[in-house]
């Protein structure tokens, strides 16, 4: 948004924030000249800027209000009726600031209803004016419409008894008299009265105050260090400097202190208002007393404030969240738990205990147990779901499997961890592009490969794609159907010299193709592995060492499904153990962070056993961390390799392979 | 202790004694780990009510038992400052919070007799015989008894 538009919304919206408390004030006490003044110069600095900025909306609303209460600043009397009109219209002219606030435009809207009304009391006001006051001078015509049309017949009206005015000097109420004698236009006046308030304030970013604030502090601890140091050493000729600096530093923090507090005030802006249309509404005569605070009350009155606050934890038990009242929240702390003593353990609500930082012990609260009090969590019911799911995790030897065909009758499965998503895709996008059938997926142009599926053979105008993602980009595997997704051990029972096939196994009672993928993505996913190419009768041996029993999972398929004989370790003990027990391996990829014996450790102890001092070592790290890169490599790690990077990972295998003459 | 060679001999027993309620008791010496001023302990909501809390003693928890409760006796209206004989038990430790620790005595078997029958019946399910002293007699407290809340039965 234009600068000059920012800081105009921010000052309107401060200055109509005034005017609420103001007119309500007004309402009650219409005498008050200067009051009125103040209310008359918001309003008419909205109009004067909004025509200058050219926010026509605002500029013709605002004006309707300010005819209208220039008539009360002449001397008409003040009526219920108007003070509400002109409350309704900074309403609306807020609610025009927040849309300009928002895009940078007025909103679209029409004001007739606000302007119609404000309108025919500031003519009914003018009449009796006219009538009382100025009909004697019998110059003051009541004109409809004049030469200058665009101007609201009001504000026509206004400016001929203005010009009445000033051609007659009369016994005119002295203020206005004031204003016309000194400027000869109220406008002026205005504006040089609003320069001079602006002079007092200043605005100033709170970033700016906050780091005024910090610098003080910083300030403040500098000088309490001097004091020290004078301290200790006695009589010194600091001394004195150091007084003067030390008084000027409290003064100084006191000072920014001030500029950072926000009046209370502030907070009860709205009250007047609310309680003026209570009252109205209520036609009930309603008193509001606000007496303000200095610093101190207004202290105490915020502490009083923050002890009827109630402050509620959220917790989360099973899929439900529940909120628990408490006096206070502490602070967050890393505790050990540790188990009840026997004697509390019927005390079914903690879950254990711990000693704080500061030596108290404090009470586990156990969410399940608050969540069974009332009912709604079956305790038993989840803890079986839970040992379900981690039963379920377990069985680590099954592969999720997507079953398809294409082209052939026969089965053909590929293992689903691979596939990214699952797409049907409307025959009538497909484009032809540089000999290539592509198609716009997802803001990209996905390749289309087909897989023994002739292009166009298909008749009910979708493409089941298989969705795989290389680099980053997707890649599409056209198929004639999906058939089913089946959890099955993968065993390759048979191996194939055929392209594009890995290899057979039995997937639900029936023979199924292992496919592989890479074989038909070209430059795709699963980069084919040259160690596999059917030259080899044994698979490479490859042992994968992770804690994570989720990286396990994730990775062995993939590696089977690409020809490797994997064993699965989940400790650098186990490795140790299989060490012993005289295994032997092609390859080793193993995580570098593990609980126990890291990776590196485990690299050390590997390069020290003769048998095994030659098997390649591949690290695998969630971290990205050159010092750790460096590490490993010094522990003999061929290669370093992100734990989410399929793609090097299986590159990094395959160039280890042909390197290494492993499985030839 | 003040004991001659002559009485060492006749192979004693020692105790630690406590006074709570205005009674003796006394704890198998072994079965002693420490005495402590029990500090800043917290109360746990829903425990049984002899528990009086838990507190943090050098670094482990222990659960504080108030030995009055636990024996039905009123609490105590003095004012005086607890003290607390620390038991472990199975890996666990516990505090017994009782009015005062007294002297550490060795007594001959020859003084010990049975729960006497005039012994009051709360107490017996938690007393193992008492001593025969020159001043009164002092009540053995069966720690693993003590320690047994489910077998109480006594507050009711």
């Amino acid at each position: 948004m234009d600068e000059l538009l920012a800081e105009f919304v921010t000052e309107t919206g401060e200055g109509l924030d005034q005017l609420d408390v103001e007119l309500v004030r007004f309402e009650q006490e219409p005498n008050n000249a200067e009051m009125l003044n103040t209310i008359f110069r918001l309003v008419h600095t909205v109009k004067g800027t909004c025509g200058f900025i050219g926010l026509n909306r605002l500029a013709k609303l605002a004006h309707a209000a300010e005819t209208l209460m220039g008539q009360y600043r002449d001397g008409a009397p003040v009526t219920v009726e108007g003070v509400s009109v002109i409350l309704a219209s900074i309403d609306r002219i807020k609610e025009i600031l927040t849309g300009l606030d928002r895009d940078g435009t007025e909103p679209p809207g029409s004001d007739a209803d606000l302007i119609g009304r404000l309108q025919m009391l500031a003519l009914a006001e003018a009449d009796t004016m006219s009538k009382g006051a100025y009909d004697a001078l019998g110059t003051v015509p009541i004109a409809a419409e004049d030469a200058r049309g665009d101007l609201p017949p009001v504000q026509a009206a206004l400016d001929e008894i203005e010009r009445a005015w000033r051609a007659a000097p009369g016994p005119d109420p002295a203020e206005s008299a004031k204003e016309l004698q000194s400027n000869g236009a109220g406008v002026v006046e205005v504006n040089a009265r609003e320069a001079h308030a602006r002079a007092q304030t200043v605005r100033v970013s709170v970033d700016t105050l906050e780091h005024l604030m910090t610098t003080v502090s910083e300030l403040v601890l500098t000088r309490n260090q001097l004091l020290d140091l004078v301290r200790r050493t006695g009589e010194s000729e600091f001394k004195s400097p150091l007084q003067r600096l030390s008084t000027v530093t409290a003064e100084l923090q006191e000072g920014i202190m001030k500029a950072r507090m926000q009046p209370i005030a502030n907070a009860w802006q709205k009250l007047p208002r609310l309680v003026r249309e209570l009252s109205l509404e209520l036609d009930k005569k309603i008193e509001l007393d606000i007496q303000l605070l200095d610093l101190e009350g207004a202290r105490g009155m915020l502490e009083r404030l923050a002890d009827s606050i109630l402050t509620v934890v959220v917790i989360q038990v099973g899929a439900r969240l529940f909120g628990v009242l408490v006096d206070s929240v502490f602070r967050t702390e890393e505790i050990v738990v540790k188990p009840m003593s026997s004697l509390l353990r019927d005390v079914g609500m903690f879950s254990g205990n711990t000693i704080l930082g500061d030596g108290s012990v404090i009470m586990i609260i156990d969410p399940n147990a608050l969540g069974s009090m009332v009912g709604s969590v079956d305790g038993q019911a989840e803890a079986a779901n839970a040992l379900a799911a981690a039963a379920a995790v377990a069985e680590e030897d099954k592969t999720a499997l997507l079953l398809f065909r294409a082209g052939s009758n026969t089965m053909k499965a590929v293992p689903i961890s691979l596939i990214t998503r699952l797409e049907e895709i409307d025959l009538g996008t497909i484009e032809r592009c540089n000999d290539e059938d592509v198609v716009q997926y997802r803001g990209a142009l996905m390749p289309l490969v087909y897989m023994q599926v002739e292009p166009g053979a298909r008749d009910d105008g979708v493409q089941p794609v298989l969705v795989f993602t290389e680099g980053g980009r997707p890649v599409g595997l056209a198929i004639d159907e999906i058939v089913d997704i089946v959890e099955e051990r993968l065993d390759i029972e048979l191996k194939t010299e055929a392209p594009g096939v890995i290899g057979a196994a039995i997937i639900k009672g029936k023979a199924a193709e292992i496919v592989d993928v890479s074989h038909y993505l070209g430059r795709g996913l699963g980069q084919r592995l040259d160690a596999r190419g059917g030259q080899a009768d044994r698979e490479v041996r490859l042992l994968l060492v992770d804690d994570s029993q989720f990286f396990r999972n994730m990775l062995a398929p993939l590696l089977k499904a690409s020809g490797y004989d994997v064993t699965l370790a989940a400790s650098a003990g186990e490795v140790l153990a299989l060490k012993d027990g005289g295994a032997m391996f092609d390859l080793i990829v193993s995580d570098l962070d593990m609980p126990g014996m890291d990776g590196i450790a485990l690299a050390e102890r590997i390069k020290s056993d003769p048998r095994w001092e030659k098997i390649p070592l591949i690290a695998l790290s969630s971290h990205t961390n050159p010092l750790l890169v460096e590490k490993s490599r010094a522990a003999g790690f061929v290669s370093y390799v992100g734990k989410f990077d399929r793609q090097t990972l299986m590159s990094t295998l395959q160039e280890c392979c042909r390197q290494w003459g492993v499985a030839a | 202790m003040s004991a001659d060679g002559n009485e060492l001999e006749q192979a004693t027993e020692g105790f630690v004694t406590v006074v709570t309620g205005g009674q003796l008791f006394g704890f198998r010496l072994e079965r002693v780990r420490d005495v402590f001023v029990p500090r800043g302990l917290s109360p746990v909501p829903l425990a049984p009510p002899e528990v009086a809390g838990l507190l943090n003693l050098r670094g482990r928890i222990v659960t504080a038992i108030d030995l009055r409760r636990r024996l039905g006796l009123p609490p105590r209206a003095d004012g005086g400052a607890p003290v607390a004989v620390g038991i472990e038990e199975r890996g666990e430790l516990y505090g017994l919070i009782v009015d005062r620790v007294g002297d550490v005595l060795r007594l001959k078997p020859s003084s010990y007799e049975a729960n006497p029958v005039n012994l009051d019946q709360r107490w017996t399910k938690v007393c193992a015989g008492v001593h025969r002293l020159d001043h009164g007699l002092m009540v053995v407290l069966d720690v693993d008894k003590v320690l047994d809340l489910s077998k109480f039965g006594v507050a009711a």
